[in-house]
């Protein structure tokens, strides 16, 4: 349930909660087809039972313990070519989010994970609709572990606020948090911001200026200094005397 | 080919009525485009070799001014060539590069099938590029004739996806 204070909010601001829905990507993006949601409309659980990661890959979640929120956005006048800056948005939000409650590390791994201590918190999924060489419209994805304690055997690289805090936090606040911090960036993204949206990316990015390890695709691994992202979102690295750039796609940034 | 050959197939071009010649062998294209194919301005040169030929940057001077300004292109033959039989059909194609889906997940069915009629505006495929998923919808109306990619496989950036009948 969300208390009445936060409700408020909620109304204002278009924030659609459910007690429990399957994914809030899904039901964004088929709200997002069937009619046009005014700007920044929100679809938001705690309970999600089939989340949505990756092209089909599950997120799994326990019940009532995190916040699952996708927000639907019309971004003004975004190139194709400019997607990433999507991406940004959402990292640099769910950042800002966190270090309000936290005096932990938070850091942005390429291209859009956020790390809570070298840790996975938050998982970020984008989905656009392209027209000729615009984006019309956009749903953000994120899922953020906040009172979960336990996670998977497979995912031991997983983190939580309540781990990292050690005490429980309380879920209809934090939405309207996180809520507030993505309108934060999104007016940079809409008011032409796109250089600070960039920097400020870079300042938080994982690993920069630093030598790191990455695994291509034959699995072989090897050291490079990471210079920056460029702005199709492709991280730029230092080999040799050189300045290559790549896909995720071709390879894969070890912790 | 040489670059003098290059040269003097550029100056026949131009001064012929022909908007686009490609030239095909083996891993090698060129394609050499008149001003009006490609509306470019004055003389566009772009020349991204594939690895088994030099590097060649091909500087053209200006035609005298009432011949069409030429551009050229050189490039690998990725794209899946287009069969010439069936008239005007319409090419749709990738925005970015990325990775081509047919549909929204590995158990959906694809948003379209060859033979499918699709309308102006319709969602028809998806390009993953950086973890943004791009809904790609058609600019025609038209019929299916073709799918030009595997589903999830690499797309480069103007590489034909559909091929669309208009008419159909």
């Amino acid at each position: 349930m969300v208390d009445n204070s936060v409700s408020e909010f909620f109304r204002q601001k278009n924030i659609i909660f459910f007690k429990t829905l399957d994914s809030t990507q899904s039901y964004a993006l088929e709200l997002t087809s069937k009619s046009k949601p005014i700007d920044k409309t929100a679809i938001l659980t705690y309970n999600q039972s089939a989340g949505k990661g990756q092209l089909g890959a599950k997120w799994q979640t326990q019940a009532d313990k995190n916040l699952c929120m996708s927000i639907i956005g019309y971004p003004v006048k975004l190139k194709v070519g400019e997607q990433f800056l999507l991406s940004m948005t959402a990292a640099l939000a769910v950042m800002r989010f966190l270090l309000q409650y936290t005096q932990k590390k938070i850091q942005i791994k390429w291209p859009n994970d956020i790390l809570l201590d070298n840790k996975k918190i938050c998982g970020i999924l984008i989905n656009n609709s392209l027209q000729g060489m615009y984006i019309t419209s956009s749903v953000t994805g994120m899922g953020v572990n906040i009172n979960q304690t336990a996670f998977e055997d497979g995912l031991p690289n997983a983190s939580s606020l309540a781990i990292a805090e050690g005490k429980e936090f309380a879920l209809d606040e934090l939405s309207a948090e996180l809520y507030q911090c993505y309108e934060y960036y999104y007016q940079w993204l809409n008011t032409g911001m796109h250089e600070l949206l960039r920097s400020e990316y870079h300042a938080n990015l994982f690993g920069i200026g630093a030598i790191n390890r990455f695994e291509k695709k034959d699995e072989s691994v090897f050291s490079a200094k990471v210079k920056g992202v460029d702005i199709d979102g492709r991280l730029m690295l230092s080999i040799g005397n050189r300045i290559e750039k790549f896909d995720i796609r071709e390879i894969k940034l070890l912790l | 080919m040489t670059y003098k050959e290059i040269q003097e197939l550029i100056n026949l071009v131009a001064k012929t009525n022909l908007s686009e010649v490609k030239l095909i062998n083996g891993d090698f294209k060129l394609i050499i485009r008149s001003k009006e194919f490609s509306s470019g301005k004055a003389v566009q040169v772009v020349a991204p070799a594939p690895a088994s030929q030099p590097a060649t940057q091909v500087a053209v001077a200006p035609p005298v001014s009432t011949e069409p300004a030429i551009s050229t292109v050189t490039e690998k033959t990725v794209q899946p060539t287009v069969p010439s039989t069936g008239g005007n059909y319409i090419e749709i194609k990738s925005p970015m590069v990325g990775t081509f889906y047919r549909a929204s997940g590995p158990d959906k069915p694809a948003f379209v099938q060859v033979g499918d009629n699709v309308s102006k505006g319709q969602r028809i495929c998806i390009i993953e590029a950086m973890k943004l998923f791009n809904e790609i919808e058609s600019e025609v109306s038209g019929k299916i004739v073709k799918v030009l990619v595997d589903d999830s496989t690499p797309v480069e950036y103007d590489q034909p996806l559909f091929l669309v009948d208009p008419a159909g």
